[in-house]
């Protein structure tokens, strides 16, 4: 070993080396370890959006973000901030109802419910397949759509637990709720079903087409349903009456990929994604053929209606793995500004007085 | 991004008649499945479950192969009686040369680093996997044990490392990329890695570097058997058998290796993520959990067999059948769905050389055929077919001071999901050629090479090359090259249903790399004066690298739910790297050796075609800045003792640098004892890997074992 000790002594080349190692070592610097936390809600009657980041699939950094349109602050990964731990793996849909905030984390087969004042999750609800989409249908009940489960589940609120399934085909998603019936989509079918909500039993369904996945409802209480299609069957929108017949049904062209449906809080104006950003007013019968607002070098992603300040909302994913940006705009299509939330922003949920 | 296609319903009732009749005939496990290696081999090629497409449109390939093995396995006792009568036990003698990493000659500037069959040794249980991530400077980014593992070098992305087993690409044309841990490190003698770009000799797909996995040349007259039996931690059993026969003409080898681990390693459901909402937990405070549903069973079959003709003529042949069933585990946050996974793969390659004083001759050609199945209990099952032909012809000329190759290729590419009315189909011709000139003794040589490809009939850029290598002083040399390089789009990149993009272009781009190379033979004097023997060899290298790439593809969102891959990135990429060896030898019995490789690089998005794109300026995503490997290894007669050391940097999981992963090290010791019992050569090898029970994620929620062991028999013949 006395020779190897020589050899180092003897090598000045080593010694350049031991000193560009400890170079290197010190390139590797993290930024800052510790999310900041976040002030609990001030205002039990604060506007503002709950913003869900679905993160990227797998890796469990979903995340929900807090927009204040008054104050313009934004308040990012409250979740992780609040509960010491992350939300998931893909937080779909948002929910604010009774005082608690419904997460559906799709990936993670749970939903979290938060308390809306403190940010503090109060219950775990586990038992589903690929959950979607949260929609109360009486003080003691909601139904969940699933991915999977070619059913809807029925939630008893009371007891915060599974307490039966509505059998569908296929993949489930949006709901809207009108008097007694829940109106659902069928994205593997060409239905939409209507259930009755006092007996959770499927009472008819609505043939548009192929492939129902957004839907609102409008002042008349319409039910407006954005579907894919399914080559050959083109993508529409479709106008449901309350008497569960379809008024209006306007197609897509061929090569179309119309997203997100949303509507104002007057609920006479409608807006979708078709890579551009386009609106429809209720009455309107044909589909318009300018954008409202030209998505050029942004990757529309999702869409929301901030009541406050009356503004569209429309999440830029960028590459999927950065903070989404949301940019802002009238209902005319002006240009209102925009924020950063966390990754893959994709649902939107305005929080009311 | 997950890819599932659904499977066909009316599929269903055919598929369970023709399980039956192959449960029948061949034996059924608990789920069907064959428990014997020969009802594997039979059930690679007649797997029910399979539907018809393999078998049937490859049944002319399927039976060459098939009646090659058996008259290679028949023809065995005549080749052996044959070949003891003409062994000469006091000389030995070369056989035929089967060559393995092609073009070696036109490598000019490039840096190569060579793992030999004694640094393979102690991964023989392992896939080649284990041995890039640590003998080499290739971070792998590994799902987990025995899960999906890729290549990453240079700071490029999976599908930027060329994979070339024998001269042949196996980068699978839907994907881009190579699965290395359906790679047993059993089946391959050495790997060549080459750093840096070589689109000139290898085409698409090596922006980042190139690994060759080789066949050993120039086996030693003789009959030659290899067994090893391997066990280890989490259920883990394995045997692997070379069987090789050569003579002066002849040269034949069967390798089979079977595998079959219940792989239900031990991890911490640790919270890697950062930024973290406390201080982070330590690890070694919560429970130790095990994998659940990551069985794994893999079965590979490798025949080579040489033949040289007459003294200017050789041909050779070599077929590769693997079948490899997986349980994917579920990640940290995701659920338990049952998830299995199917890679099943068959090759044949053939080879004829003639070769005349400076002149030679080689005409390759390859086919391949892989086939992925995927299922759990969310989706049906998804299957999909690719398959690929490529010929060479290469011409050579070699001199002491002018050397030169002209180079064709011509390949076929085609690939199908199961239910898709398409078969995507890529036609791509090649000529490339490379002018060597060596100067002054040899101490300077020069080399300059063009490729021209066409793809489908149109035309892509030409691609050039030039590389020197310059040695100033006896003992120091100086590499160079630039090249301009280019990657096509993938198959799903530019044809996946309803998401694919056909406009996409090629990446390209150019990379130029400077290294200065020494090393130095220290001998040492005794104490009266005299030298004693005792000799240590210094080497060592250092590399500045520098890489361009346009059009860099990455997926973005299309509208809703949907993605489409868009050419988005500039992406530079830039680094040095340092190796090192001390080799001291104390006696002829006694060595040391310590080394290390350490590397930084720096890769970041230079310009992109999104608005406010925070990732300009910025790392890449799954990238480490910095790497050290070290191995202190301690040989004294039939002992051998190795710790082996890898440190991961930083990788950052979102572009804009908002949520990381830290740095990790990992720790391996191999203690080995040879020893000679009933005249033959025997080998006991202990491997602990990750020695001090280090928990770590290399992709997020996607835990990596504790500390384990494999232990290992290995038998020569």
């Amino acid at each position: 070993m006395q020779n190897l000790t020589g050899i180092f002594t003897k090598i000045k080349g080593l010694q350049v080396l031991i000193v560009g190692l400890l170079m290197m070592a010190s390139c590797d610097k993290t930024p800052e370890q510790i999310i900041a936390e976040t002030p609990q809600l001030p205002d039990s009657n604060l506007v503002g959006m709950y913003i869900a980041n679905e993160g990227n699939f797998q890796w469990g950094n979903a995340s929900l973000s807090f927009y204040n349109p008054i104050s313009g602050l934004v308040q990012t990964d409250i979740y992780k901030a609040h509960n010491g731990k992350g939300i998931g793996d893909v937080l779909q849909s948002i929910y604010a109802y009774q005082n608690k905030l419904y997460l559906v984390v799709n990936n993670s087969q749970k939903i979290s419910v938060l308390d809306t004042k403190t940010w503090k999750e109060i219950n775990t609800i586990t038992g589903f397949n690929s959950p979607r989409y949260f929609l109360p249908v009486s003080a003691q009940k909601a139904y969940i759509s699933d991915l999977y489960e070619n059913a809807v589940y029925v939630l008893n609120l009371n007891t915060q637990q599974i307490s039966g399934k509505i059998k569908c085909s296929g993949w489930t998603e949006e709901m809207v709720l009108l008097s007694n019936k829940a109106f659902v989509c069928g994205v593997e079918s060409p239905f939409v079903y209507v259930i009755n909500t006092s007996t959770d039993q499927i009472e008819d369904s609505v043939h548009i087409g192929y492939g129902a996945q957004y839907m609102r409802q409008d002042l008349a209480n319409n039910i407006w349903v954005l579907s894919n299609g399914k080559a050959p069957i083109l993508p529409s929108l479709t106008k449901i009456n309350t008497a569960g017949e379809i008024a209006l049904q306007l197609w897509f062209k061929n090569g179309d990929m119309p997203r997100r449906l949303e509507i104002n809080e007057a609920k006479n104006q409608l807006f979708w994604i078709n890579k551009d950003v386009y609106t429809l007013f209720v009455n309107d019968t044909l589909l318009p053929s300018q954008a409202l607002i030209t998505a050029g070098n942004k990757n529309f992603y999702a869409l929301g209606y901030e009541p406050y300040n009356k503004e569209i909302l429309v999440s830029d994913a960028k590459d999927y793995v950065q903070k989404s940006e949301v940019f802002r705009y009238s209902l005319s299509g002006q240009f209102k500004g925009s924020f950063h939330t966390q990754i893959n922003t994709g649902n939107f949920y305005a929080r009311t007085k | 991004m997950q890819i599932n296609g659904k499977a066909e319903k009316e599929g269903v009732s055919q598929k369970t008649c023709q399980s039956k009749l192959f449960n029948k005939t061949f034996g059924k496990k608990s789920r069907g499945e064959p428990n014997l290696a020969w009802q594997y081999l039979l059930y690679l090629f007649f797997s029910p479950k399979r539907k018809t497409s393999v078998l049937k449109r490859n049944l002319g390939v399927f039976i060459c192969m098939f009646v090659f093995g058996i008259a290679a396995l028949s023809a065995k006792p005549i080749l052996y009686a044959f070949a003891l009568a003409k062994i000469d036990t006091n000389k030995v003698l070369q056989t035929v040369k089967v060559s393995g990493t092609r073009y070696p000659q036109f490598f000019t500037g490039s840096k190569i680093l060579f793992l030999d069959s004694s640094q393979l040794n102690p991964f023989q249980q392992q896939s080649i996997a284990g041995v890039l991530a640590f003998k080499s400077p290739v971070f792998i980014k590994s799902y987990g044990p025995g899960m999906l593992a890729t290549p990453s070098f240079r700071g490029g992305n999976a599908n930027h490392t060329a994979i070339i087993w024998n001269g042949f690409n196996l980068q699978n044309p839907m994907s881009g990329q190579v699965d290395l841990n359906n790679i047993p490190s059993f089946l391959i003698d050495n790997i060549d890695i080459q750093f840096g770009s070589q689109s000139v000799l290898f085409g698409s797909g090596n922006i980042g570097g190139t690994v060759h996995l080789n066949s050993q040349a120039n086996k030693q007259i003789g009959q030659h058997v290899n067994i090893l039996l391997g066990n280890g931690s989490f259920g883990s059993n394995m045997v692997g058998i070379k069987y090789g026969l050569a003579r002066t003409k002849w040269q034949m080898e069967q390798k089979i290796f079977l595998e079959k681990a219940a792989n239900n390693f031990s991890y911490k459901a640790m919270d890697a993520l950062y930024p973290q909402a406390t201080q982070a937990t330590n690890p070694k405070t919560l429970p130790t959990l095990y994998a659940v549903n990551a069985q794994r069973n893999n079965v590979v079959w490798v025949q080579e067999l040489a033949y040289q003709i007459s003294g200017k003529h050789t041909i050779n042949f070599r077929t590769w059948l693997q079948n490899h069933e997986r349980n994917i585990p579920p990640s940290l946050h995701g659920p338990l769905l049952n998830a299995q996974q199917k890679d099943e793969s068959a090759k044949a390659l053939f080879e004829y050389t003639f070769k005349q004083k400076s002149y030679e001759l080689q005409a390759r050609y390859a086919y391949f055929i892989d086939a992925l199945s995927f299922k759990n209990k969310q989706v049906e099952e998804s299957y999909s077919l690719a398959n690929s032909h490529t010929a060479f012809i290469d011409q050579f000329y070699i001199k002491d001071k002018f050397q030169w190759h002209g180079s064709a290729m011509f390949q076929q590419n085609q690939a199908q999901l199961r239910g898709a009315a398409n078969v995507w189909q890529q036609d791509k011709i090649a000529l490339f050629s490379s002018i060597k000139l060596q100067h002054f003794d040899q101490k300077l040589k020069q080399q300059i090479s063009a490729r021209q490809e066409w793809v489908n009939g149109v035309a892509i850029p030409l691609m050039p090359a030039y590389g020197f290598s310059y040695q100033f002083l006896p003992k120091m040399h100086l590499d160079g090259n630039v090249s301009r390089n280019y990657r096509l789009p993938t198959f799903n990149d530019l044809y996946w249903p309803g998401m694919g993009n056909p406009d996409l272009q090629a990446e390209f781009g150019w990379n130029q790399e400077l290294s200065l190379h020494a090393h130095h033979v220290i001998n040492f004097k005794g104490w009266r004066g005299n030298y004693s023997g005792k000799r240590a060899f210094l080497s060592g290298n250092i590399t500045y690298f520098n890489k361009q790439v346009n059009n860099w593809i990455i997926w973005v969102p299309a509208g809703g739910n949907l993605s489409t891959p868009m050419n988005v990135y500039r992406v530079w990429s830039r680094g040095v790297e340092m190796a090192w060896q001390i080799r001291f030898r104390n006696n002829k019995k006694s060595e040391f050796v310590v080394g290390g490789m350490h590397d930084y690089t720096q890769t970041s998005n230079q310009a992109s075609t999104l608005l406010n794109d925070a990732s300009l300026n910025k790392q890449l995503i799954y990238t480490p800045r910095v790497k050290h490997q070290m191995q202190v290894q301690f040989l004294r007669g039939d002992y051998a003792f190795q710790y082996l050391y890898n440190y991961i940097g930083t990788r950052f999981v979102s572009s804009d640098h908002s949520n990381w992963l830290m740095p990790y090290s990992l720790h391996g010791i191999n203690l080995s004892k040879k020893w000679h019992w009933f005249s033959k050569n025997w080998q006991t090898q202990i491997l602990v890997n990750n020695f001090f029970n280090t928990s770590y994620q290399i992709m997020v929620n996607q835990p990596m074992p504790l500390v384990n062991y494999q232990l290992s028999l290995n038998i020569k013949l």
